[in-house]
């Protein structure tokens, strides 16, 4: 097993911080007057010019904002009008006035910690040096919620754990990374089950150690329980490789000739997909085409595509239409 | 066991009654609880702020809750119980003594070690620190109140030490 085969799990590695600007008051306490004032006052220091070209996404309307919210860049929760700033590649972003006055973020493919975080940490500097940011010596960066009091970095990967969830192991693997300070959490949830076996990962505590210890530990523990992910899938195929072979073909087979599809059931169906490929009992399509489509198939996606709220019928036929046509390339292999 | 307010009803809340200087652990039915206004706010949504008033030495002033407040935001103390959510960076440290405890049981520190704004790095930072005292200092003189002003130059003089010492 090689280094790559192990982070072909790691969907995407995105770090966070939370910063407020010194002496106003939190989003929550703002009325939209003073949230614009903020609004102007980071989107006048953002870095302009080469590789640093910004889109502001003014009040994002509803369908934007939705697939935003999709994309992981907002916090679901979030309702009123907010700003979001996003490097040309959008690695980067800035979102304004939602929780706190700035979060900073930056989102790569794969098993990226150390470069995201580095990203974030380019950028919070260059703001650093124009807006001085809420901080006491003692509790470090203030936030409105004192769970991001501190560094205000949240680091997580987004992750795809299918051999830890067939063989029942994921309980203790949460429990174990919950010791050195993780929380591990469903992606999408569905009756308490994380469907399409897709976790998040990340440090639960944000104060008391620094960022590099925080994102060293996350990087480190992330590779620990990829290693485990990957002895549990040799386990699985060692003991059920016709039953997770049929699995597979047949998850292939739905997809592409379906004409409906729930949220849910494509979940399912894409992380069959992407295990037989991790495996090579699939071919002909990237990693990196499979985790676009893990975007593409939300409804907030789907909507902002076609331009218009969809109902659920809608929905569920072009995202079946959509499975149809990006899987039918993919090839079985394995006999 | 019993309520030890009413002694009738089975005890249902451990609470810290406070009798002007000592804390005292009692364990009052809910009825009492409430009536004698000890019943914890009920916030199912957020976790760190329904931890605030069970640490184990923080104590339920009830004196507390109602009366604190930020002075620059006016968040009340309850409020924040409620909500889970501060409003703004002054509240830190109205809120301090219940937020150190429950930083320290939920992060495991209370202590920032990170990284910090470049403003509050080195000799500027520094210098920063001497000019905001020496304004507390005048403000403390304008108020003839000579104890803290004393305490305010000694402060100023250790930071100016410090600036002139070896700089790291």
């Amino acid at each position: 097993m090689t280094m790559d085969q192990l982070q072909e799990a790691v969907v995407r590695s995105r770090v966070r911080l939370a910063r407020n600007v010194e002496g106003k008051a939190f989003p929550s306490k703002l009325n939209a007057v003073e949230k614009e004032q903020i609004k102007q006052q980071i989107f006048a220091v953002l870095p302009t010019g080469k590789g640093w070209e910004w889109q502001a996404y003014k009040e994002a309307s509803d369908l934007a904002l939705l697939n935003m919210k999709a994309r992981g860049f907002v916090r679901p929760q979030t309702m009123d009008a907010i700003w979001i700033a996003r490097s040309q590649d959008h690695v980067l972003s800035a979102v304004v006035c939602e929780e706190d006055h700035l979060r900073i973020q930056a989102y790569l493919p794969g098993f990226q910690l150390k470069k995201a975080h580095e990203l974030a940490q380019q950028l919070e500097s260059k703001l650093d040096a124009k807006l001085d940011f809420a901080f006491d010596p003692d509790f470090g960066y203030l936030t409105a919620q004192v769970a991001n009091a501190g560094t205000g970095l949240r680091a997580s990967i987004l992750v795809h754990l299918p051999g830890l969830s067939l063989t029942g192991l994921m309980d203790r693997v949460s429990v174990a990374a919950g010791q050195v300070g993780l929380t591990i959490q469903p992606h999408f949830r569905s009756g308490g089950e994380a469907t399409g076996h897709l976790y998040r990962i990340s440090n639960q505590t944000t104060l008391g150690r620094t960022e590099s210890e925080l994102v060293e530990t996350l990087q480190q523990v992330s590779y620990q329980i990829l290693q485990r992910e990957w002895n549990a899938r040799e386990t699985l195929i060692a003991s059920r490789k016709t039953e997770l072979l049929d699995q597979i073909t047949r998850s292939l087979g739905t997809l592409i000739y379906a004409r409906k599809m729930g949220l849910h059931e494509a979940l399912d169906l894409w992380s069959n997909i992407r295990l037989g490929l991790n495996v090579n009992w699939l071919g002909n399509m990237e990693c990196d085409q499979l985790n676009d489509i893990l975007v593409q198939l939300s409804a907030g996606s789907l909507q902002e595509v076609a331009g218009q709220k969809l109902t659920v019928h809608e929905l569920e036929s072009r995202r079946a239409s959509l499975m149809r046509e990006q899987f039918a390339s993919v090839l079985v292999l394995e006999e | 066991m019993n309520c030890e307010r009413c002694g009738k009803h089975e005890a249902a809340i451990q609470v810290e009654a406070f009798d002007g200087k000592q804390g005292q652990t009692l364990y009052l039915c809910a009825e009492c609880a409430r009536e004698s206004g000890n019943s914890p706010a009920f916030s199912a949504n957020p976790f760190m702020a329904g931890l605030l008033d069970s640490l184990e030495h923080s104590g339920l002033k009830v004196e507390y809750i109602r009366t604190t407040a930020c002075a620059k935001c006016g968040t009340t103390y309850s409020q924040y119980r409620q909500t889970g959510t501060l409003g703004c960076g002054a509240c830190y440290e109205a809120f301090a003594e219940k937020l150190k405890p429950l930083i320290r049981r939920t992060q495991g520190s209370e202590r920032h070690v990170g990284k910090s704004p470049a403003r509050m790095q080195g000799s500027l930072g520094i210098q920063r620190q001497i000019r905001l005292q020496r304004e507390e200092l005048e403000s403390a003189v304008q108020a003839e109140d000579y104890e803290r002003a004393a305490k305010l130059r000694d402060k100023i003089r250790l930071l100016e030490a410090e600036l002139g010492g070896p700089s790291s």
